[in-house]
Parts: structure tokens; sequence; C-alpha cells
């Protein structure tokens, strides 16, 4: 196969294209708005031939191919993402040529147009939600031996007692950080236009040990990201009674929030 | 209250952007993968992508390995994991007991008033 098809971005409003000031998923130059119905979709030629069928399936573990390229695209919506609303579309979404693009635009207007007012002025931003349970355990434990430190003790009794109340305080440890971070996603979602929860078993634990608890994406006003990013300080400065650890990244373009539009034949 | 040092950090690493980037964003045909010539659109499967274990420990993305829903021998090794400590603390509690009951039998001997030693009948 010969000449070049498309590998596209995102969509945006037509009228507010900026140009990325980032490489292709090349690594050129040639981007192109590709504008039909109200809209305009960032896309940048590639190679035919090496997005045949046999090609893409040696590619599909081979990150030195998947790297760059996934790199590239979230820069290219993070580039025009800084100026103005942007539907990211799923990485590798290629089409054959503009008109098959203006195509898919004109049948799919309503939504893309729909869409785009949802996210308009909005962005995302990630938080995981990290716990130590040792240091919870410990706590705990101090906290109820304190209360029997009156009784005088011997000191065998005592080290049965605190070796009894650290062993007993595991399932509370666990139930009390997990309480906290769903507190916190609660007050979050007072701050947020949206939210997707995210399965916290995917990450891994910290350096420290500390466990993954919670993850969610939201979706803020991005008027409102400062007043955000503060109440996630003072959440972990202030409201912090199981001595939990935040990870925030954003913003990003609400590739969280862009829901599918529907499936190849309806 | 007092203000602690902030541990917030932002972490924009890689995994999140590959998540982000690779699972996300508008599908705006089905998952198939065809011959672009023959059709309008290609998708690739994103899940397909990293399904090299060995290529996508390299970039960071490990979570099937402690997904239970998604690997079998971790599922079985976490029931497994779960059968064992519930043993072990059994055994523990029943140690614990033990001692207990053992120091609670010295200190009441300790406590005890001795008795006073028998007078022995002088011839």
């Amino acid at each position: 196969m010969k000449g070049h098809v498309l590998w596209v971005y995102g969509v945006i409003t037509k009228g507010e294209e900026v140009w990325p000031d980032v490489h292709d998923v090349e690594g050129g130059g040639n981007f192109l708005w590709v504008p039909a119905a109200g809209l305009s979709a960032l896309a940048s030629p590639v190679e035919a031939q090496d997005y045949q069928d046999k090609v893409i399936q040696d590619h599909q573990d081979d990150t030195s191919w998947i790297l760059p390229r996934a790199t590239a695209s979230a820069a290219a919506v993070a580039s025009v993402f800084a100026h103005t609303a942007i539907i990211p579309l799923k990485f590798a979404t290629i089409f054959s040529n503009p008109e098959s693009l203006q195509e898919r635009l004109a049948t799919q207007q309503t939504v893309f147009h729909q869409t785009l007012e949802d996210i308009r002025n909005k962005e995302e931003w990630g938080i995981k939600i990290f716990g130590h349970i040792e240091t919870c355990i410990n706590r705990l434990a101090e906290q109820q031996l304190a209360r029997v430190a009156e009784k005088n003790l011997s000191s065998g009794r005592q080290y049965l007692l605190k070796k009894h109340i650290t062993q007993s305080c595991q399932p509370q440890a666990e139930r009390q950080m997990r309480q906290a971070a769903d507190a916190w996603h609660q007050v979050l979602l007072n701050h947020a236009d949206a939210f997707q929860l995210g399965n916290p078993a995917q990450e891994t634990r910290l350096e420290d040990g500390s466990i993954p608890l919670f993850k969610a994406s939201y979706l803020i006003f991005r008027r409102d990201r400062e007043k955000f990013l503060r109440l996630l300080m003072n959440l972990e400065q202030q409201e912090n009674p199981a001595d939990l650890k935040l990870q925030i990244s954003g913003p990003w373009a609400p590739y969280s929030f862009c829901h599918t539009l529907f499936a190849s034949g309806k | 209250m007092t203000t602690r040092p902030s541990s917030i950090t932002q972490s924009t690493s890689l995994a999140d952007l590959l998540e982000r980037v690779l699972d996300k964003g508008v599908v705006i045909a089905g998952d198939i993968t065809v011959l672009v010539a023959d059709v309008e659109l290609l998708t690739i499967k994103i899940r397909l992508l990293v399904a090299s274990v060995d290529k996508a420990m390299e970039i960071g993305i490990n979570w099937w390995k402690s997904d239970p829903y998604l690997n079998i021998q971790t599922k079985q090794l976490i029931e497994k994991n779960h059968q064992l400590e519930s043993e072990v603390a059994a055994l523990r509690d029943g140690h614990l007991e033990a001692i207990q009951t053992r120091l609670e039998q010295l200190e009441s001997a300790v406590n005890k008033p001795k008795a006073a030693p028998k007078k022995r009948n002088m011839p």
C-alpha cells in the first residue's frame, strides 16, 4: 500500500484552531486541521504502509513504536488544550483521507458539539490516595495503650497487651484509612463537575510501602484550579486522621470524560 | 492545628500519561483492526498494545500483576495468603493465650501467702 493516511488527535470547534508547537507522531510538524460541520479535527499524515494489519500486529508489543507516538499524541492534544476545548480521540485513530474524516464529523456533529459544550473551560485532574498501614496501626495501638497505662500493669502484661492490640488494630487501621479516603472523595465531589472512579488495585505501592486506597479523575472548571489544589492541600495537611498521602496529576485534557460516541456500524 | 510539610506529590508519570492516551479518549468507531484501504478508520485494540508483560513492565505498567481479576495465579496466591494469615493468627492467639495463662499462674503463685513451715515433732 502506498500513500498516506491520517492520524487524528482530537476534535475542536471550528474557528478555534491553533497550531500545536510540538512534533507530530512521526516526529515531524505536518499537522493539518480538517474542518467539517462547524468542527475541526487535528490530524497529521502517516505512511499508509505502516498501518496495515500485519504491521500493526507487529507493533502491538513494541514499546519503541508505542511510546514516542503516545507521548507525541498527548503533547499535541495538550498543546491545543492549552487554548481551547478538545475532544481527545482514542490512540491511533486513523482515517484513510480527509474526506472520510469530514464525512464522519458531519455524521456525528451533534454529539461532538454537545460534548465540546460539556467540557468547555474544564480540565481533568487525576487523584490517587495512599495509606501507610504500619503508621496507622502504631497510632491506633498507642492510643489504646495510653488508655490502659494507668492500670499499672506488670511489664509482662504490658508486652502481651501491646502485642495483642497491635494485631487487632490491623483491620481497624485499614477500615479507618479507607473511610478517610472516601471522606476526601466526598469533599472533592462538591468541587468537581464530574468524576470517574478508577481501580486503585492497578496502582503499585509507594516506595515507603504505602498502599493504594483510592483512585479517581475529577473534571473541574479551569477557573477553579487553584481552589481545587488548595482544597487538596488542606485535606492532606489538616483533615488527615489516617496519615494519607496524595498523588495528583494534571491538568489533563478531559480524556476520562469524553465517552464513546458510537460503535462501528451503529 | 499545626501545619506539616505537604506530602502531596505531582506525579504526571509516564504511566499516568499512557493510561489516558492509550486507554481513554473518544472511540469514533468500534475496535476494528483491518486494512485501512478497506475501511474508513482503524483503531488499535489498546489492551493488546500493552499485553506483553516484559515490555509493559519496562514502562512501568504492571498493575495486572496485582489485579486478582486479571491474574488467576495472583488470585490463588492471595487466597492462599489469606488462609495462611488466618492460620498464623489462630496459632498466635493460642500461643498468647497460653503465655497469658502461664503468667497468671505465676503471678498468683508469687502473690499467694507462703504457708508457715510445719513444725516437726522432736522426738
